[in-house]
């Protein structure tokens, strides 16, 4: 029965559904924590690895990554976390001698093996098109969205946007990107 | 045109072998193209990064929201939260005797017991090969034989002493209906200064309710609560609901 809610949850966090976006968070918030809580770590550090796993799972969701639900909810967002913690205490420059820890992320669990669970820090280049990213209009934040972050193909852009054609999709998505390279281009700081 | 369409495909994760072949060379020796390719690669890094934090704001809200309605439970307000119980309890039980309705502990359990997922023993492709007891007995747990992942743990308790060994014969004990059993091997993670004492302590008062000893299971979720560590809201509910 659990595995059947698990699923309800999945599917309507695939489809965007906000109260499952907030319910599962809040539904796993305490194992988390809990689990996290053995690893020298404190409580507000623990809450934001928790929250940096959300979002990669919700990530890896939307991107499609996840596509089927292998094991339970709660045991995806363990298994990332796992990573997010040691890449936490790294970031720390704590001693991870704690065995439990390294035999546990040795392999990546097969769950998310395939998942995209590494965050880059962005280059100064990067963090300037995120900048003009965030001033675009909302049919180019939209197009590029969709492309980049969700990885839709043109045609799945195409329908989902409600676009006549691939060709439109592409066009548009060429003028959008123009605008970001012109905008960094002629910014005071390149 | 064509190198639009490789580097769109690049992003969708769907060139071929072929396009693959093509992709690369392109990379190599057109410099146009490597710098629409490094572009898109660094616009999509900055899409990634906007929307994480989009998501990540959101989650803040999330917890927002949490520490002002957890303000009021502030200790310093206890004698009002004593107070407002009083008058919640009159309430309810005002409510229970004019409508007749009574919770059963049967629905307070399946509306608490919810099994704990495997946390410990990581099943991967790559250790298919792995045959140890640890991973026989998380397979039968995963995958509900419960009968099986308790004769595992039994063998696997012999060889190590480890809690969490424990605590999953525990789970198993409980999701297969051994209540008794399920209560016993609790009670000695809840002795010993593991870290699955709260949790232990969680899964023991729930199998007391099963067992309609609502008495002891109330002893516990009291001591779970001094801990405060785990399912501090649920076993708040259940108490309100059980005293």
């Amino acid at each position: 029965m659990e595995r059947q809610t698990d699923q309800s949850l999945f599917e309507a966090l695939k489809e965007g559904s906000e109260i499952a976006f907030k319910k599962v968070y809040e539904d796993n918030r305490d194992l988390f924590l809990n689990f996290a809580k053995r690893y020298d770590l404190g409580d507000d550090e623990i809450l934001d690895v928790y929250q940096d796993t959300y979002v990669a799972l919700y990530e890896n969701i939307e991107n499609g990554k996840c596509t089927e639900l292998k094991s339970s909810l709660s045991t995806y967002l363990i298994s990332i976390g796992k990573y997010k913690i040691m890449e936490r205490l790294r970031k720390n420059n704590k001693k991870i001698n704690n065995e439990f820890i390294l035999s546990s992320v040795v392999d990546v669990d097969i769950e998310i093996e395939d998942f995209d669970i590494v965050y880059e820090v962005l280059s100064p280049e990067q963090k300037l098109l995120k900048q003009y990213f965030e001033r675009l209009g909302d049919k180019c934040k939209r197009i590029l969205t969709l492309f980049y972050y969700k990885q839709y193909n043109i045609n799945q852009i195409m329908v989902a946007g409600g676009y006549n054609s691939e060709n439109v999709v592409k066009s548009q998505k060429s003028r959008c990107l123009k605008t970001l390279k012109e905008a960094i281009k002629n910014d005071p700081s390149t | 045109m064509e190198k639009e369409n490789l580097i769109d495909k690049y992003f969708a994760g769907s060139l071929s072998l072929e396009e693959q072949v093509l992709f690369e060379n392109f990379l190599k020796v057109d410099s146009d193209f490597k710098i629409q390719f490094e572009l898109e690669k660094n616009v999509k890094a900055a899409v990634k990064g906007s929307e994480r934090e989009i998501l990540k704001r959101k989650l803040q809200g999330f917890e927002e929201g949490r520490s002002v309605s957890s303000k009021t439970k502030n200790t310093f307000w206890i004698p009002l939260r004593i107070a407002a119980s009083i008058v919640i309890l009159l309430s309810a039980s005002w409510f229970l005797f004019n409508f007749g309705f009574l919770a059963t502990t049967d629905t307070l359990y399946d509306a608490n017991y919810e099994q704990y997922p495997n946390t410990v023993y990581t099943i991967t492709r790559g250790e298919s090969n792995d045959t140890s007891i640890e991973r026989k007995a998380f397979e039968a747990y995963e995958s509900g034989e419960y009968q099986i992942a308790i004769d595992y743990l039994k063998k696997l308790k012999t060889e190590t002493g480890l809690d969490y060994v424990d605590f999953y014969l525990g789970q198993s004990y409980l999701a297969n209906g051994d209540t008794q059993e399920a209560i016993d091997t609790f009670e000695k993670i809840g002795l010993i200064n593991s870290d699955y004492r709260a949790e232990a302590l969680w899964y023991q008062a729930l199998a007391y309710l099963k067992l309609e000893q609502n008495e002891k299971s109330i002893t516990l979720l009291n001591i779970l609560l001094k801990e405060g560590t785990y399912k501090m809201n649920a076993a708040t509910n259940l108490l309100d609901k059980l005293e």
